[in-house]
């Protein structure tokens, strides 16, 4: 067996309808080892929440393999999905869409470890605890509501959720895009610590290419669906060998 | 010469929550000026969104607030949606699920210019093309859930520019954007600024785009303005220590990277 977590083989999704139609993934093919994290960059539109959400089989693709663990997760049946959706987790875009508006945050967090058994009840209060330390969140936070906090608590909400059940690969889309500079930096010290210590694997997907590179140990740059580049983060960074690359890189705003 | 347009003096908020009330802002004066590019920083939750919703009259009820807000510049409140705009945190709250984008984004200049249907209509397709949206012809008739994070940012751009406010609130408004079209949108926005008599506010946690296309930056830390001055000094001299911590964690590509190759098993 080799090491890899997962693998995706020829991944496609058209999106179609009133007369628009948008190839949001053409033909995509990586993988990533246990252990390891893949960052994605790519411009707005090239496909990247697509990606994530075909992993997550919230959306059905087109056409394309799904491996994980080297058994095929689009063929998995609904139960047998339920048991093994904590392996993935996700971290959306846009928290608020993704959480009930009437339940409180500590309920949110505490219902993957319900659902995944995790404990008893007073061994789950204290995983819960432990979870809002970790991101940096006080524990009064569990009892409101998430449209209660500021956006920045909202993600480190949504990534102490997305760490709850203790899964095997996070997809991470944008997740760390509303904190400032030195929580951010404290989140990417954090997974890499819970990289470490539990072997997780990561798809980071994010627009600061900066940020992206810290955390990646391969990279893959994406455009109109199809995956343009990859290599090691510094390689691609340094030296990226696509335009769309290039074009990322020339265009962070520089103020030094 | 500089026209004050806005001045806060010790404006305070507070929300009640469950375990008590929480200082949003304390005590915070401020003076915006006519036609700048004014950048709010600073850490998260210290209330550089609740200064974005107080600005625009929209704090949620239960929200207590203390201090003077006047505007000056335009001798009473502005009205939402007319005289100011304003793009919130999540593009996703911004938008109506149900209206189809061009509706939405030509809402505004149909209620507050008086456009007709089709004038709003054509309105919406220029401003969609302005901010970037592809087939903007066709992407007028989807509706926002058919739009990627980035671009539905986009879509609450347009849409809160429609009625040529005096006034756009822009509240992490390129937050997911890629940095090409992020650079697009940044020179929108000076072009409006410049070209439009726009007054920007815009709250980022981007320290170089605040740098790039700011005129002044405002400092907030734990509910209160630490510090506000002319963009380069702020960021080459910044006066308060906590600016001076900001500015040391910035990460950019010479930043030491925290994993290597070794670590995958
Ligand atoms: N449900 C949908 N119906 C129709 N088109 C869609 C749908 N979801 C996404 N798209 C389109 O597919 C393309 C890819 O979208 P996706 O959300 O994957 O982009 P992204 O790379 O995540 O962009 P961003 O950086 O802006 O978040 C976009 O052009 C988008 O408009
Ligand atoms: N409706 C609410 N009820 C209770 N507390 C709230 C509410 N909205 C915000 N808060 C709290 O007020 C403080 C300021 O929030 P605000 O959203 O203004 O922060 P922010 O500076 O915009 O942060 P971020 O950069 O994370 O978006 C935070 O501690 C937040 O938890
Ligand atoms: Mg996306
Ligand atoms: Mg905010």
């Amino acid at each position: 067996m080799s090491g890899d977590l997962l693998m995706v083989e020829g991944l496609s999704k058209r999106f179609a309808g009133r007369g628009r139609s948008v190839r949001a993934l053409d033909d995509v093919s990586f993988s990533i080892r246990k252990g390891e994290t893949l960052g994605i960059v790519g411009p707005s539109g090239s496909g990247k929440s697509t990606l994530a959400r075909v992993l997550l089989r919230l959306i059905e693709p087109d056409a394309g393999r799904i491996l994980i663990d080297g058994e095929d997760w689009r063929s998995l049946s609904p139960k047998a999905l339920r048991h093994r959706r904590g392996d993935i987790q996700m971290v959306f875009q846009d928290p608020l869409s993704a959480f009930n508006p009437r339940t409180t945050i500590g309920k949110a967090i505490m219902d993957p470890l319900r659902i995944h058994a995790v404990g008893k009840r007073h061994s789950r209060m204290a995983a819960l605890a432990e979870l809002l330390q970790r991101v940096g969140l006080s524990a009064d936070m569990a009892s409101r509501r998430i449209h209660e906090v500021s956006g920045g608590q909202r993600q480190r909400v949504a990534l102490a959720r997305a760490l709850a059940s203790r899964p095997r690969l996070v997809v991470l889309d944008e997740a760390l895009s509303a904190l400032d500079v030195s929580l951010r930096g404290q989140m990417l010290e954090l997974l890499v610590r819970l990289q470490r210590d539990e072997g997780i694997s990561f798809l980071f997907i994010g627009h600061d290419p900066a940020v992206v590179r810290m955390i990646s140990h391969r990279v893959a740059v994406m455009d109109q669906g199809r995956i343009v580049e990859t290599g090691d983060a510094d390689a691609v960074f340094s030296d990226p060998r696509s335009d769309t690359g290039k074009a990322l890189i020339a265009a962070i705003p520089t103020w030094r | 010469m500089t026209k004050v347009l806005c001045s806060i003096r010790d404006l305070s908020v507070a929300y009640p929550t469950p375990t008590g009330a929480q200082h949003a802002l304390k005590s915070v004066s401020l003076d915006i000026i006519a036609g700048e590019k004014l950048a709010i920083i600073g850490e998260s939750g210290s209330g550089k969104s609740t200064l974005s919703l107080a600005l625009t009259g929209l704090l949620a009820r239960q929200a207590m607030v203390d201090g003077v807000m006047s505007w000056p510049g335009l001798g009473s409140a502005p009205r939402a949606g007319r005289d100011i705009g304003i793009v919130f945190q999540d593009p996703g709250s911004s938008l109506n699920p149900v209206l189809t984008i061009g509706d939405q984004v030509g809402e505004g200049a149909r209620r507050h210019l008086g456009l007709g249907r089709k004038a709003a209509r054509d309105k919406a397709i220029e401003l969609l093309s302005r901010v970037r949206i592809p087939q903007p012809e066709k992407a007028a008739g989807a509706y926002p859930h058919q739009f990627s994070g980035g671009q539905q940012q986009r879509i609450a751009i347009a849409a809160a520019i429609a009625a040529g406010p005096a006034v756009l609130i822009a509240d992490e408004a390129t937050s997911a954007l890629d940095t090409i079209v992020q650079a697009e949108i940044a020179a929108l926005l000076e072009d409006l600024v410049t070209n439009g008599d726009m007054t920007l506010i815009f709250v980022t946690h981007d320290i170089g785009l605040a740098a790039s296309l700011a005129d002044r930056i405002a400092v907030f830390r734990t509910a209160e303005l630490v510090e506000c001055g002319d963009a380069r000094s702020v960021v080459n001299a910044p006066r308060a220590d906590y600016t001076r911590q900001l500015l040391a964690t910035h990460i950019d590509l010479h930043s030491p990277r925290l994993v290597g190759a070794a670590d995958v098993r």
